[in-house]
This record gives C-alpha cells, structure tokens and sequence, in this order.
C-alpha cells in the first residue's frame, strides 16, 4: 500500500472544463460586459443624479398641490380602463385555452400543430402590445378597440404558455379512466384535464389582470383611451398637478386590484376545509353550503364583470368586423419594413436602457431577495418580502413619469423606473429560488461547522443559481419589451419613434419596429435556451 | 364463444419488449387473474383490452371486436362495455364523489359535461344507487381527494359499474392499498362480478390472493406466459418459481 502524502505533478486537481461551459461562460461574461459598458455609456452615476436634484424640487413645485378630477370623471377614466383591461385579458384566455390544447404534448391532435401553436404562442409574446396598439391604433382610431386588440393578442404569449405548461403537467390517470370508458376526446378534455388545470388557468388568468392594468395606462400614451390617455394628455399641456394625481390614482387602483385578485385566487384555489359534507338519504343534489355559495357568486361575479366590459368598451360585432376589413387593408402597407435612419441607433438606445436597468435591478436585487429568503435570514425575511412586494406594487408607468421629471426625457430615466421594478420582480424569483433549494444540503454543511455565510455561499447559492441565472434572462427580455413601452413616455429608444410613426401613421415604419423587436427578443430568447441547457 | 381473445400479441416499447407472442383466451363469466412481477407485461395486455395499447403484432378480440381495426366510434362504443379499475384509483380529485361515478356514464351521453347538475336527474340517481352498493352513498357530495385510498378505489369500482359493463379489467387494484381495505376491495369486486355474471380479468402481484380468489391464473413473466391452469390446480410453490423465478423460492425459504 502506498501512502499518498501530496498529489503527483500528474495528478490534477482541477477538472478540466468542457467546451460547452466555456462558452457559456463566455457569453454569460460578454453579457455582463455589455451590462456594464451600457450602465457607464448612459452616464448613469451619482453625478448625474445629484444634477438632477434641482430638477426634482423644480418639478415638485410644479407638480404641487394635485388638483384630483371630479370623482365621477375619475370612476368613469377607472371604468373604462378596467373594462379594456378585463375585455383584452377574456380575449387573451379564450384564444390561449384552444392554442394551448393544440401545444401541449398530451392533447395535441398532431406533433406538426403541436409546433405551429408552440410557434404561434412565441410570436405573440415577442411582439410587444404597444407595438400592437401602435399599429391598431390607425386602424380603428382612438377607442377600446384596438387597446383590446393589442393587449389580447399580446398576452397570449404568456398565457398561452403557461396554460400548454399546466396541460402538460397534468397526471394523466383520471383522463385515461376517461377514455376507458368510452368518452370521447371533447368529454375526455372537460372531464379528465380540465378540473386538474383550472386552479393554474384561473391564477394565471388574474396575475395577466394584473400586467394587462399597467400596461393599459401605457397604452393610452398610443391613444387608448382611459386613465393613461388622460395622464398623457395632461402632461402633454404640462398639466403636472392633474397628471400625478392621475398617476397616484392609477397606482391605488394596481395595488387594490393586485388585492382583490389575489383574494379572489386563494377563495377559489384553497377553499377551506370545510367538515365533510354527509349525505342524508334521499337526497340526491348537493345542499347549499356557504362554501358552495361563495364560489357559485364568484362564478358569476366573474362572467357578470366579463359582460359588463364588453357591454363598457362599446363593442360591437360590427365594429370588430369592420376594424378587420380595415386590418387587412393596412397590413400591407406595413410590408415592406422600412428602416429609416436612425432606427437601428433607437433599437440599440432600447438595447442600453434593458441592460442598464438589469444591471441596477439584478445588483440591489441579489442581496434584497438573499434577505427575503426564509433559509438565508429566518429573522428579516418577512420585512424584506413586504418591501418587495411593495416595490412590485408600483407601475412602471408611474416610475417611468417620475423619473422622465427629474432626470429629463431619454434613457437615463428610462433605466432608472425600469431598474427600480425590476427589483421587485427579480428580488421576489431570488427569494423564491433561494427558498426552494435542498434544505438538507445546507444542514449537512452545517453539522460539519461551517458559518452562515459559508453555508450561503457553499450550499445555497450553487443550488439556486441555474433558476437565477435563467430567470435573469426572462427578465432581459421583460426589460426589453419594457423599456419600449417607457419609450413612449419620453425616455426615449425604439418606443419613441414608434410613438412618432404611429402619430403620422407610417405603417412601413411600424413594421420595421416590429421586425426588429421581435428579431430581438428571439436572439435573447435563444441565447437563453442555450445557456440554460448549460447552466443546470 | 370467447370474452377476450389474444393471438399472438406483441408490443415492444423502443427496445422494450413489453408482451412476446401472449395466446389466451379468457371465457364469459370467467375470473382471471394475471399474476407476475411488476414490468412482466401485466398492465400492458389490460390494457390492449380496450385499446389503450395497440398490438405490434398479433390479434386482440374483445366482445367479437377486433381491435386492430376498431377506431373512433366503434373504439368508444366497445369501451363503453368494458369497466377498468386502475391502481391508483384515477378519480379526478377536485370532482365530488357522485360526480366522478357520474363520468362512467360519459361514454353514452352526448356531449362534454361540466358540474353534477349537468348530468340528467335518471343518472344521478343510477350513480347514487351504484354508490349504495358499494357502501359510500353518505359521501356522494365529498371531493374525491378527500376519501381514504380503499374509499377511492371502491368510487372507482361505482364508476365502472355506472358503464354497465360486460367485462370488469382490474389493474393491481389493492396494490396501494393497506391489508384491510384491499380484502374489501377484493370481496367487492367478486361479489359483484357474480351478481351482475361479469367477465373478471385482473393483474395482481400475490400468488395467494389470487390463488383465493380466481377461476383461473395466467402467469407472465418478461412479457411471455408461463402458466396457464385453473386455480385449482395450481400448486403454490411451482407458480412462484414459474412466475418470480428461483430466487423467489429461495427468498421464501
């Protein structure tokens, strides 16, 4: 036996690494290069912050005291935002349940739909709605419809995934005891599928209600109409006073929706468990139990609000048909794409605000969302998620307005309002990932006397970084779509010029916009893919 | 006459070979039970029974229909003549109890159905009746995923009765099952098949229940039958070597 007191020169105590993790590696750090160079060439630092104090007090005494619209004006401006909100999102869950049946691989009906669906689901996310509404919004003019339209169409990307993902989750058991019993494929799908995924339709269902209200004030800045119309239309005059009031009511409205449907989702996906309910004989349909009630009023409460919007937005069959004929008359016209000058530079500004903003959102996010994780610091956690989910709470509308204020129009205060939500999304994923990893890792390491910290570094942090690292990318791509949205109040990139176009209604111009983001966000989305097979 | 009839079935999966030229017939009104390990092939020949599975080769007959050739329409209406009992219940658990005995009934209604009052009134009351035989009629109105496992699994049994079925196909239907709800389970499934003169084919992995239990055994070991006697006649200790191999008869002792 041969005592083995120190390595050999031959034996190596690295492994050597493989081709695919380099360059993985590579481009991780090419990207964060990139992050870093655009965070430094927007001059993005405290100079240019603190320059902007004086900007900020100025504004503030413009700004002060709001005068707050009459409150019948304000219920009107919260209807009709909410009824466009409610129509887009009931459009985007119809189209994405049939897309979804025909893109999940359990019930597609054939492999070669399964990836038109797949692809068709894609499409729609990666062109943003505002890019939508742009090009709606000569089509049907100002009005609900074309808000709807974008915002339907739009959503399906997600909704229409997540819905494929749910299907796709399903155990497959109840639905072959289905079909063993000779029910057909529409049957098999109502009674076998359908009660397994409703608890994750109906939560995705509400939190798209809760995007589609943020960017339904975006929105009016294209000329849909509503609160945003009204907030755009009242800094356009340089209104401050009636803006931000404006502003602060959209913001009431994002926190009192978030918590009604957060509501509605726990009443309906955790019912209490309530005593069993006996049967008594003779009886042979279920009795009203309070439980009972309360769904069958949410049921209800739901197709009557759904109703109401429709019957709100003033739409009209006629109306959709004819806002199709004019569709098909004006999309040609936005074939061929024309690339004006200046709009490659436009897509690159866009480029600089996605990444800056991820530079500022992922730096604070790392620690804020370590913090809110209950296994990295069991005391503080609980404050740090109310914060979170307080940053979460404020549209990116509203931030973007601000900091348009105080930092002046361009990408600066575009990066600034998109880095700031970003931390709230970022620093809940964070949390969330940190909190899922294997607890016994950690208590292994532990036993062998290691400190917090090392615990966090050696244990945790390893275990979470591929749902990180994946979920950085996801918001890469958030951050692009958004940071054309915040374009549009001023912070400049592609946003602007698309607001431009649409003014003038050159439809060729629009169309290029989308080539470009859409070309965009499928390079992120498959570099994104790659890493991931990567990352593990 | 024969109830189900293969000829010379084989399936393979990839490279798997699942069944390798299976041969037997199964008579009306008989019990069979399928005996062998768990990957022997057992739940897969169930499953050709109703066309869950297609053959690779060979012949599946079940009630005069040929099931290579049965699609659609005729496929359903052949199921609907076939109650299946799985071994994980596979109720739909966010459905009430009734309602998923309701669904045995899907195959001869028309259209998809959501909610129990969906169902006619005639149905809910058969449902209920099926329920009462089975002992749960107090908990028609209970979420499915509320019930203990031998409860689901006698649910699961109401709702093959609710299909009138000729034929009852039982998938490891106590396997998950603790000792005492598995005899109930068992008891009822035999009970009811003499009552109502059903064709029994069921798989189970316990030489002595099914010895106990069936008219007949068909062994399967690695996809190939190996036994094939009346119960009476098999002798315990020869079917474990035949079915589990020699170390079983080792293991036993």
């Amino acid at each position: 036996m041969t005592t083995l007191t120190r390595p050999g020169p031959r034996l190596a105590t690295l492994h050597r690494p493989r081709i695919r993790s380099v360059v993985a590696a590579l481009v991780l750090l090419a990207f964060l290069g990139l992050t870093v160079w655009a965070f430094d060439d927007l001059q993005i630092n405290v100079a240019t912050l603190v320059d902007s104090a004086h900007n900020a007090v100025d504004f503030a005494g413009r700004a002060f005291p709001l005068t707050f619209p009459p409150v019948s004006e304000v219920l009107r401006l919260t209807g009709e935002t909410m009824a466009i909100v409610i129509c887009g999102t009931a459009m985007a869950v119809v189209i994405s349940v049939v897309l979804a049946v025909l893109a999940a691989a359990n019930t597609t009906p054939h492999p070669i739909v399964r990836y038109v669906a797949r692809a068709v689901i894609a499409v729609a996310r990666a062109i943003p709605d505002v890019v939508l509404a742009a090009l709606f919004f000569g089509v049907f003019g100002f009005g609900a419809l074309a808000g709807i339209l974008a915002m339907g169409l739009h959503s399906v990307g997600m909704v229409g995934k997540l819905y494929a993902d749910a299907i796709e989750k399903i155990d497959e058991g109840p639905r072959s005891a289905v079909r063993a019993g000779g029910a057909g494929r529409f049957q098999e799908l109502i009674t076998g599928v359908l009660p397994q995924v409703m608890p994750a339709f109906v939560a995705t269902a509400l939190h798209r209600v809760d995007i589609n209200l943020r960017t339904s004030v975006l929105l009016g800045f294209v000329g849909v109409g509503g609160l945003g119309f009204e907030i755009s239309n009242s800094l356009q005059t340089l209104d401050y006073p009636t803006g931000i009031a404006l502003a602060l009511i959209v913001l009431v409205l994002c926190i009192i929706v978030e918590l009604m449907s957060g509501a509605i989702r726990r009443a309906m996906l955790h019912p209490k468990t309530t005593a069993p309910l006996a049967r008594t004989s003779g009886q042979i349909s279920p009795q009203w139990t309070f439980a009972r009630i309360r769904k069958a009023f949410y049921v209800l409460l739901t197709v009557a609000i759904v109703v109401a919007s429709v019957w709100g937005a003033h739409i009209s069959p006629g109306q959709v048909a004819g806002a199709l004929t004019a569709l098909g008359r004006i999309l040609p016209q936005s074939w061929p794409p024309s690339f004006v000058p200046g709009l490659f530079s436009a897509l690159w500004d866009t480029i600089k605000i996605a990444l800056a903003s991820m530079l500022i959102g992922i730096v604070l996010a790392l620690p804020l969302g370590a913090l809110a994780a209950r296994n990295v610091a069991p005391r503080a956690a609980r404050y740090f998620r109310v914060l979170i989910v307080c940053i979460r709470g404020i549209p990116e509308l509203v931030l973007g307005i601000v900091f348009v204020v105080i930092t002046g129009l361009g990408p600066v205060a575009g990066a600034l309002a998109l880095g700031l939500s970003t931390i709230g999304f970022m620093g809940k994923l964070v949390a969330d990932s940190l909190e899922e990893v294997d607890r016994d890792v950690e208590q292994a390491l532990r036993a062998t006397g290691a400190g917090r910290f090392q615990v966090f570094v050696t244990a945790t942090l390893p275990q979470a970084a591929p749902a990180v690292v994946s979920h950085t990318f996801y918001q890469f791509d958030e951050n692009f779509r958004s940071s054309t949205l915040l374009g549009i109040v001023g912070a400049g990139g592609i946003g602007f010029q698309l607001l431009e176009a649409s003014r003038v209604l050159e439809y060729d111009v629009i169309g290029a916009i989308v080539v470009l983001t859409f070309g965009t966000v499928m390079v992120v989305e498959l570099l994104a893919l790659g890493i991931r097979r990567v990352v593990r | 006459m024969t109830a189900i009839r293969f000829e010379k079935v084989t399936k393979h999966f990839g490279d798997t070979v699942a069944l390798d030229d299976v041969s037997f017939n199964v008579d009306p009104g008989e019990t069979v039970v399928l005996l062998g390990l768990s990957g022997s092939g057992k739940s897969t020949l169930l499953r050709h029974v109703d066309g869950l599975h297609k053959a690779n080769a060979g012949n599946v007959v079940t009630l005069d229909t040929d099931l290579n050739r049965a699609r659609g329409t005729r496929l359903r209406q052949l199921r609907r003549r076939i109650g299946f009992v799985f071994q994980q219940f596979h109720l739909v658990g966010s459905l009430s109890v009734l309602e998923n005995v309701c669904t045995g009934e899907l195959g001869r209604l028309r259209g998809p159905r959501l909610g129990l009052m969906t169902y006619p009134k005639k149905v809910r009351l058969e449902a209920l009746g099926h329920l009462e035989r089975v002992g749960l009629a107090k908990k028609a109105f209970q979420r499915a995923d509320t019930l203990s496992g031998g409860e689901q699994q006698r649910v699961a049994v109401a709702r093959a009765l609710m299909q009138r079925p000729e034929i009852l196909l039982a998938d490891e239907p106590v396997a998950s099952l603790d000792p005492e709800s598995s005899g109930q389970v068992m008891r009822l499934i035999r009970d009811i098949a003499g009552e109502q003169h059903l064709t029994v084919l069921c798989s189970l992995h316990q030489v002595e229940l099914a010895l106990s239990w069936a008219d007949r055994i068909v062994g399967l070991r690695s996809g190939n039958v190996v036994l094939d006697e009346k119960a009476g006649n098999v002798d315990h200790h020869r079917a474990a070597t035949e079915i589990y191999g020699r170390g079983a008869l080792a293991a036993s002792g």
